[in-house]
């Protein structure tokens, strides 16, 4: 199913006021989304973004104050949410906890008076999706069942009703971090099997790229950029996306571009002529990954000096990093193996660095995902 | 802005005319909303806010049990503000309140604190005995029997320490304070206090310690912080309730010796018994009007949420204006 | 100082939580418990905190028993998971908690507190309620708190598990940062792998009560004692498969229904007692390469063949997630490239080749590594 949301602002009642203040910031703000038939788009943003109000908004569990919300071509907002279709899995599962994981399957059967031969047939055939050892859990009082076992019940609790649409509210936050790897593994495996439109929620960005096949970022009730990985990596709209998406930080670094030279604290480079060509005259900021310098050996050999505070190595990821400082801005640096000492030079890979406004925090310039093959 | 290009290719499909939004569905939520409030809104309308309304329409007439009723103004008010029984009964309601509170309001509070200190078990059993229901009209005939000078426990115990004989309720100077003692062993709010303590995080009560606090800095610095908005419900609670107190006075000394400790609410009883019903609601407004004032002074003066932001001074939110 | 644990134990009812566990935290060392909800490092934390107390075993710090030790007379300092500052208090307050328990002078009080501030950038929000804070700020109040007092050993419990992914990293650097500065033993508890490995000098796995392996880091991704370990350490986790060892004239060949790879002579020769019989054998995802992009020579005797489920983008290239065919179903196998592979692939039969020098192998009942010298332990 199609999901498509129109330009949809929610606002709140402030607390302890009947009014809805017109000053507060909207907990959504012209919200525009087209999700496509069978396709997950993981939504991704910090505490209190407006991702949760946005997933209940899509769910009937609130209504836009404007703006519409289509199913296919139906226009849902007279359509009570057990009446939408949706299979919805919260953060704390929310099981029935008086009942057995069967009985938790069985409840839309019973509730919509199905025989219990269909309720078992369907169990069994659920079952028989949800994988190995799934049976098992059945039987047992929900209560007595791990995090990431309840989780699987909750899945399977919805998936029962053959939804068109899947919801997920953060579903595997409360697992630890091990858990939550196999799990969202197991997950992104069952969507692709059931082939349903899903919205994914969650903080965690690790989380959003690996479920999502497009990713919208939120912040403070908008959708700043929504795209596919690459989209977001290599070409964010702005700072905040920049920032948000990577395992390790972004650096900052404020310089000035002048005769097609840029300078950044001691440092100065010529610029490429692509860049030269694009960016004005003027103070920017420029992002550069940790993955994204250049060396310059150990000894002043041009480029800016970083002050190394600490080496770590990353065995996983044959890595060495070293953390620092760059003339005053916090740097993360992917290091030459064997690297060790208190300083370092280096220059930014032009090909890979972002360039932002220095008064506002849209991009000037940005890379382009790099050709792999 | 750079929303805008992000999401252009999502808003393109429904280009500007937006339908405005169809609020039907909340409006019906808000129907049902007031089908189900409805109930308790006209219970509360017929038995709470109609006989308030009536009690101070009456108390500006002359209303009798039989006749007709004429408006005569301030009459009532004036006699019962001359009247020196009001005078009086109002001073014991103020003593009664003030002497309950002072002696009774802080057992429970410290009670609890030392509870939670206690074996889990302990505590238990002790939740179950605050929950037996205790009958105070029951409770208050035992205590006038603890308290007789003939016979009673207490006298017993005075004379068997070697004290002279007591006058216990019959002195009229000491009447009020042991018609305040028994509130002691009524835990009720002991049991509030407890749920309060149980809901504080038991990580402030260990970063408390490992930081190098004592019992009494704990309870000073943590539990008596946490506990102060249910704190000073529980006093607002009191102080109503000491101020309307009427039951215990009733059955244990009718009021007696000589009034001594006749409380305002029995003096509203007494009136009504002589069918005086303006006079009676006169009084009862007035007694409203104390309630009210006391309270509207103790939330005016005592911040309840002891997580707010401190209070800016008159003066700093001035200089601040100025800044701006 | 130093922080020595032996034969720690701890019961809640018949159930051991913390079931004699060793180990010693040198001075200024961080060191870092780590293990899956429920294994037993946060009542381990607990007990050296004493705020659990220890039904077996010895808690020492500078070799003086501290079993019966009160918490505040041992000294230590310690974060929270909720960080737990009291809300009642102004941030200074909370702050200068420590200080005032021990009635130090005010005049102390007033120039620590905004140092303490100041190192976690929050001297301008001392007048502040905690309500009126961030999360992140909320926990560099907790960590003010802990650096304050000049505590004698440094505890952490989970301290990074309520904040946003971004915030996590300054976050990690203040807590190190911190621990530079008062070069105190720390303790610190997490369930995160990664975080761990990141901030460890040395780190303990813990598992139902007990420790599994105790090492830096580089140790235990290395040579992990057991297949738990093994399994524990590493994102995507280490792919676990069934074997046989088959000897051929001077070779030793790792059998398996979906592949047969000839191991290197340097494990062959560990594995004299296990051959002709089965073993369990760990292929870390960075250890399977594109054949082309390999950087050893590739061959028959060390690539297997999978068909690709899913390619998840990364920094660094892609995670491939792909089946083979197993004795009971298929068998899941992840693998990290250092490049894209692009998404045509996707249902595809692809050729891996496999570090063989890297590959680990444990016995198959025991479930303890073939490899690594018992004494490693």
């Amino acid at each position: 199913m199609r999901i498509r949301l129109a330009d949809v602002t929610k606002r709140y009642l402030r607390e302890g006021s009947l009014r809805v203040a017109s000053d507060e910031p909207p907990a959504l703000d012209h919200i525009s989304l087209d999700i496509a038939d069978g396709e997950t788009v993981s939504v991704v943003g910090p505490s209190g973004c407006g991702k949760s109000t946005l997933l209940r908004l899509v769910a009937g569990l609130e209504t836009a104050d404007c703006g519409t919300v289509h199913y296919d071509e139906h226009d849902v907002a007279d359509v009570a949410p057990q009446d939408r279709g949706i299979g919805m899995v919260f953060q704390d599962y929310a099981l029935y906890p008086t009942m057995k994981g069967a009985g938790n399957l069985k409840y839309y059967f019973d509730v919509h008076r199905r025989t219990e031969d269909e309720a078992r047939a369907r169990a069994k055939e659920i079952a028989d999706i949800m994988g190995v050892g799934f049976e098992l859990l059945l039987g047992q009082q929900t209560t007595t069942l791990s995090g990431g076992e309840q989780q699987r019940v909750a899945i399977a609790r919805c998936i029962v009703r053959d939804p068109t649409l899947f919801l997920m509210d953060e579903p595997i936050v409360n697992l630890d971090a091990k858990l939550r790897e196999s799990t969202r593994m197991e997950m992104a495996k069952l969507l692709k099997r059931y082939g349903i439109t899903t919205m994914f929620v969650t903080h965690d960005q690790q989380e959003a790229v690996f479920m999502g096949d497009r990713i919208a970022l939120m912040r403070a009730g908008r959708v700043v950029q929504i795209g596919t990985f690459d989209e977001l990596y290599y070409s964010p709209v702005n700072l905040f996306v920049a920032t948000f998406f990577g395992s390790r930080p972004l650096a900052v670094l404020p310089a000035t571009v002048a005769d097609r030279t840029v300078r950044f604290g001691e440092a100065a480079w010529p610029l490429p002529a692509v860049l030269a060509d694009r960016l004005e005259p003027g103070p920017v900021r420029i992002g550069v990954r940790p993955e994204a310098w250049r060396f310059a050996g150990a000894e002043s050999g041009g480029g800016a000096r970083m002050a190394v505070d600490r080496i770590e190595s990353v065995p996983a990821e044959r890595l060495t990093l070293a953390h620092g400082t760059v003339s005053g801005a916090r740097v993360t640096v992917v290091a030459p193996a064997g690297t060790a000492g208190d300083v370092l030079w280096l220059t930014p890979d032009w090909e890979a660095a972002t360039f932002f406004a220095a008064d506002g925090e849209h991009a000037l310039h940005t890379p382009g995902a790099p050709e792999f093959f | 802005m750079t929303t805008d290009t992000a999401v252009a290719d999502a808003t393109a499909a429904e280009d500007g005319a937006q339908p405005p939004a169809t609020p039907s569905r909340s409006r019906r939520r808000r129907r049902q909303l007031w089908i189900f409030l409805a109930p308790a809104v006209l219970l509360n309308l017929v038995w709470g806010w109609y006989p308030l309304a009536t009690s101070f329409v009456l108390s500006f007439t002359d209303a009798r049990l039989r006749g007709d009723v004429t408006f005569t103004g301030f009459e009532s008010y004036e006699r019962m503000i001359n009247d020196p029984l009001v005078a009086q009964a109002f001073r014991v309601s103020i003593i009664f309140a003030v002497l309950s509170i002072v002696l009774t309001f802080v057992v429970p509070i410290l009670v609890a604190i030392l509870l939670m200190e206690m074996p889990r078990r302990t505590m238990r059993w002790m939740m179950l005995l605050w929950f037996l229901p205790l009958s105070s009209v029951g409770t208050a005939i035992l205590w006038r029997y603890v308290y007789n000078t003939d016979y009673g426990l207490l006298q017993s115990i005075a004379t068997g320490l070697g004290f002279d004989r007591q006058p216990f309720l019959n002195s009229s100077d000491q009447v009020l304070f042991w018609l305040v003692i028994p509130g002691l062993v009524l835990y009720g709010p002991g049991l509030i206090y407890l749920a309060t303590l149980q809901s504080v995080p038991t990580s402030y009560y260990e970063a408390a310690e490992i930081e190098g606090a004592g019992f009494w800095r704990k309870i000073w610095t943590i539990s008596l912080p946490r506990m102060r908005p249910v704190i000073l419900m529980m006093l607002m609670f009191a102080v109503i309730g000491n101020l309307q107190q009427f039951e215990w006075p009733m059955l244990m000394t009718d009021g007696g010796p000589g009034g001594a400790s006749r409380t305002a609410v029995m003096y509203v009883y007494d009136i009504l018994n002589q069918l005086r019903y303006a006079d009676a609601t006169a009084l009862s407004i007035l007694l409203f009007a104390l309630i009210m004032l006391v309270v509207a002074v103790m939330r005016f003066a005592i911040r309840e949420d002891p997580d707010a932001p401190p209070r800016r001074s008159l003066r700093e939110l001035v200089t601040r204006k100025g800044d701006h | 100082m130093t922080i020595t644990a032996s034969r720690l134990t701890k019961r809640f009812g018949d159930k051991a939580a913390v079931d004699g566990v060793d180990f010693e935290v040198g001075e200024s060392e961080f060191f870092v418990l780590v293990g899956p909800s429920g294994c037993g490092k946060t009542t381990t934390l607990r007990m050296i905190a004493g705020l659990e107390s220890i039904d077996d075993g010895e808690l020492r710090m500078n070799s003086v028993v501290v079993n019966e030790t009160r918490p505040r007379d041992r000294d230590i300092a310690m974060v929270f998971q909720d960080y737990a500052i009291f809300p009642h208090l102004s941030v200074h307050e909370n702050i200068a908690y420590g200080l005032r328990s021990r009635r130090l002078a005010s005049s102390v009080i007033r120039q620590r507190v905004p140092d303490a501030a100041a190192t976690f950038r929050i001297e301008h929000l001392l007048r502040r309620k905690p309500r009126q804070l961030s999360g992140g700020e909320r926990q560099r109040v907790a960590l003010a708190r802990a650096l304050v007092r000049d505590a004698q050993a440094y505890l952490y419990d989970e301290p990074l598990s309520n904040l946003d992914a971004q915030l996590r990293h300054q976050a990690r650097e203040d807590i190190l940062a911190l621990h530079q500065r008062q070069r105190k033993p720390t303790v610190y508890v997490t369930h995160d792998q990664s975080e761990a490995m990141s901030m460890a000098d040395r780190m303990a796995v813990m598992r139902s009560g007990r420790i599994e392996q105790v090492g830096t880091p580089r140790e235990l991704y290395e040579n992990p004692v057991s297949t738990f370990v093994a399994y524990f350490i590493g994102t995507p986790s280490i792919n676990l498969f069934q074997a046989t060892l088959r000897a051929e004239v001077e070779d030793v060949w790792l059998e398996a229904p979906a592949f047969s790879l000839r191991l290197p002579p340097s494990r062959a020769r560990a594995l004299a007692g296990h051959v002709g019989g089965p073993i369990t054998a760990g292929i870390r995802p960075e250890d399977l390469h594109p054949p082309r992009q390999a950087p050893f020579e590739v061959g028959e005797h060390n690539t297997m063949t999978a068909r690709v489920d899913l390619v998840e983008p990364t920094t660094a290239g892609s995670t491939v997630y792909a089946t083979m065919p197993g004795p009971a179903g298929d068998l899941d196998v992840a693998a990290s490239f250092g490049a894209r592979l692009p998404d045509r692939f996707v249902g595809q039969e692809v050729p891996l080749a496999v570090d063989l020098e890297k590959v680990h192998l444990f016995d198959a009942v025991t479930e303890r590594s073939v490899l690594v010298d018992a004494r490693a332990a």
